[in-house]
């Protein structure tokens, strides 16, 4: 059977935002975790600083009720479940690029939230099952899917968001060097898609002399360079 | 066969925590909102027997050839017309006849591709059809992943039982593509999208076959070739399509013209022999419920053979003796809108008050020609695990028979649909039934 290894545009847009909100799922819960060890012992508004950085509206009252939120408020686009409804909104049309084996990671992670949700349970081991299917969802995407540009735009959405988090948490030049490198290795796997004039001034923008996470307008400048660079 | 009930029993909850892992739904409407749900799967399968199975094979078979060339015969030379064995109302009234699709000639003859058979077994041991579906039928990826996972959850069951392996289905729909496809492009499944009930099978019938899932806005017609676009404005011609749209969806200047789903001029590609459409446009004239009762008759009159299956006992209002039977003996037979599917437009008359039943009968008598009424069939009664206990359910058994220009085949296994309510007949996953795998022994 011929099988078409173009790819339309609303199927690139999706893979993309796949490939975002899976990789946000991934970093929230990373962050999400450092903030609950902290709010364990620490004050009851610290959760506020972890909110500051999402650049949203503060909606809650307590370390308890950002936690809960955080986990499963479905009107929260910054939550877990949120993240992990809109990457199975793009999965669930994908599911012939990405196998049905890839995408049960999301349906296992959503399930098991869902489940949290319903019994209103905090329990922040059950959360490592859904970090451990995130990772098991990149192995699978790897190992499974075989068009090479397919794998770059998700990538590639993963990367943007993994830069994007860690811009807002002020991580250090060296990861975020790094996490830059692996995104220009699959961008050229699809250079009609990159503003070069973009993909420039980031270039300049992220050398170690210029690297300044506590200049704001540097910072915002990254983050919306970041965000724009690839046009999907 | 050698079945461990509690095996099964035991199994059905894991099957159905895998088939929710895989995303195994459907989609339902209700007041107008859309719900997925998972489809109930229930483990103690659905066993035909080896000889009961070269019976139903043949007669399938046989069935659906006829209806091609019914098919072939009503958009050309209408000879069932001319010589008097279906007459010419139940045609041209039925809402699935297409007149623009008067003279177009799908390559081998074929316009059910794919087609699904619903069948009943009788408590007299006989198979009655109770429905042909030629237009998109649906349903047979649910026994294909559901006997997948079944094979890992139970595996002494399969090794202890000699059955036909059902997994092959997507090869079937693949090798009657290639040669639809004809290598003129690539072979594309065309779904409306997430929001349709079926979605879960076109997406996955997608990944099983190779094909390309296309959505609306993908497709494109340029001088009569149908191409899907790429990110970057690049095409690649389309070489067949197993449409999942319905007829008046699929070309918004032929058909309904607000369409949004359809491909626009795709009816000029179809025609002009550059793209193979699965299954054809038009075939909802052959699967119409008032045209069911003729299939026996189109069996004798193409291949000039006794049909081999036989319909539940139907009779048609329109013919004056048919008519007397049903006004006289409506609270006894089911009734049928011929314009209704999907379990919808069904009547029992003796579930009917008397006043309802009245009502009824002057829709009978008003518009004879929009009503069939049929026997009530007693099926047999199947097993199924309810809680902890076996209890018996109506069911039916949806066989899907693939054709190509070169062979007809009959996948050995289908769907068995299980009515959840005791006393129900009505199977229909819209309407809140379940299913089962469907077992073919290898032998006697």
């Amino acid at each position: 059977m011929v099988k078409s290894f173009i790819i339309s545009a609303s199927k690139a847009n999706q893979l993309y935002w796949l490939g975002r909100y899976q990789e946000r799922v991934y970093m929230t819960l990373h962050q999400f975790r450092k903030c609950y060890d902290q709010m364990i012992d620490g004050k009851p508004e610290d959760y506020q600083a972890f909110w500051d950085k999402l650049d949203v509206a503060n909606c809650y009252s307590s370390n308890e009720d950002f936690t809960l939120g955080m986990l499963y408020d479905e009107n929260n686009p910054s939550s877990i479940l949120s993240a992990l409804n809109r990457a199975m909104d793009n999965a669930i049309l994908l599911r012939e690029d990405i196998f049905t084996e890839t995408l049960s990671y999301i349906e296992l992670s959503i399930s098991l939230m869902k489940k949290c949700k319903l019994e209103n349970k905090v329990d922040i081991t059950l959360l490592q099952y859904i970090t451990d299917w995130s990772l098991a969802f990149w192995g699978s995407a790897e190992q499974r899917i075989y068009n090479s540009r397919i794998l770059a735009i998700m990538m590639i959405g993963r990367h943007v968001e993994y830069l994007d988090m860690m811009m807002r948490y002020n991580y250090d030049f060296k990861r975020i060097s790094l996490g830059y490198k692996m995104l220009k290795k699959y961008l050229k796997e699809l250079p009609a898609s990159v503003d070069s004039n973009i993909a420039s001034q980031l270039d300049a923008l992220l050398t170690e002399e210029a690297f300044d996470l506590s200049n704001d307008e540097y910072k915002q400048k990254l983050i919306k360079y970041i965000n724009q660079m690839m046009r999907i | 066969m050698s079945i461990n009930i509690n095996e099964l029993t035991n199994s059905r909850d894991t099957v159905n925590r895998w088939m929710e892992r895989f995303g195994v739904r459907f989609g339902v409407y209700k007041h107008g909102v859309f719900n997925e749900q998972l489809f109930p799967f229930d483990s103690v399968p659905r066993i035909i027997k080896h000889s009961d199975w070269e019976y139903l094979e043949s007669g399938l078979k046989q069935r659906v050839t006829a209806l091609n060339m019914f098919l072939w015969d009503i958009y050309h030379d209408k000879n069932i017309i001319k010589d008097g064995v279906v007459p010419e109302e139940f045609v041209y009234s039925s809402k699935g006849y297409m007149p623009e699709c008067e003279g177009i000639s799908p390559q081998g003859k074929i316009y059910s591709h794919i087609s699904g058979i619903d069948l009943v077994e009788g408590k007299d041991d006989k198979w009655y059809v109770l429905e042909d579906n030629l237009r998109i039928p649906s349903g047979a990826s649910y026994p294909m992943i559901a006997r997948n996972v079944s094979r890992k959850v139970s595996p002494s069951t399969f090794a202890s039982n000699a059955i036909a392996d059902n997994r092959d289905y997507a090869n079937l729909l693949r090798d009657m593509m290639d040669d639809m496809n004809d290598n003129r492009g690539i072979a594309v499944i065309y779904t409306p999208g997430r929001y349709n009930s079926a979605f879960f099978e076109h997406s996955y019938l997608a990944e099983k076959t190779g094909a390309t899932l296309a959505y609306p806005g993908d497709l494109f017609v340029e001088n009569d070739v149908v191409y899907y676009a790429g990110m970057f404005h690049e095409k690649t011609r389309v070489g067949c399509i197993y449409r999942r749209i319905s007829d008046e969806y699929m070309d918004p200047m032929v058909f309904e013209s607000s369409s949004l789903l359809g491909i626009p001029n795709i009816m000029q590609a179809y025609k002009a022999g550059n793209v193979a459409l699965i299954n054809g446009i038009g075939n909802g004239v052959a699967d119409d419920k008032g045209i069911y009762y003729f299939v026996p008759k189109m069996v004798k009159y193409y291949l000039g053979e006794e049909s081999i299956l036989q319909n539940a006992p139907t009779y048609l209002p329109y013919f004056k003796e048919d008519y007397d039977y049903v006004i006289a003996n409506i609270d006894k037979l089911v009734i049928k809108d011929v314009s209704e599917a999907g379990g919808y437009g069904v009547v029992f008359g003796s579930e009917l008050s008397p006043e309802k039943l009245e009502e009824l009968k002057q829709l009978v008598i008003k518009e004879p020609r929009r009503w069939i009424a049929q026997e009530v069939v007693e099926f047999k009664d199947l097993e199924i695990i309810e809680g902890e206990e076996l209890v018996w359910r109506k069911a039916d058994l949806r066989a899907f028979v693939v054709s190509s220009s070169k062979d007809v085949r009959v996948w050995r296994s289908g769907l068995t649909r299980f009515s959840r309510n005791p006393d129900s007949y009505v199977v229909n996953s819209s309407q809140g039934g379940g299913f089962k795998d469907t077992w073919v022994a290898l032998e006697d």
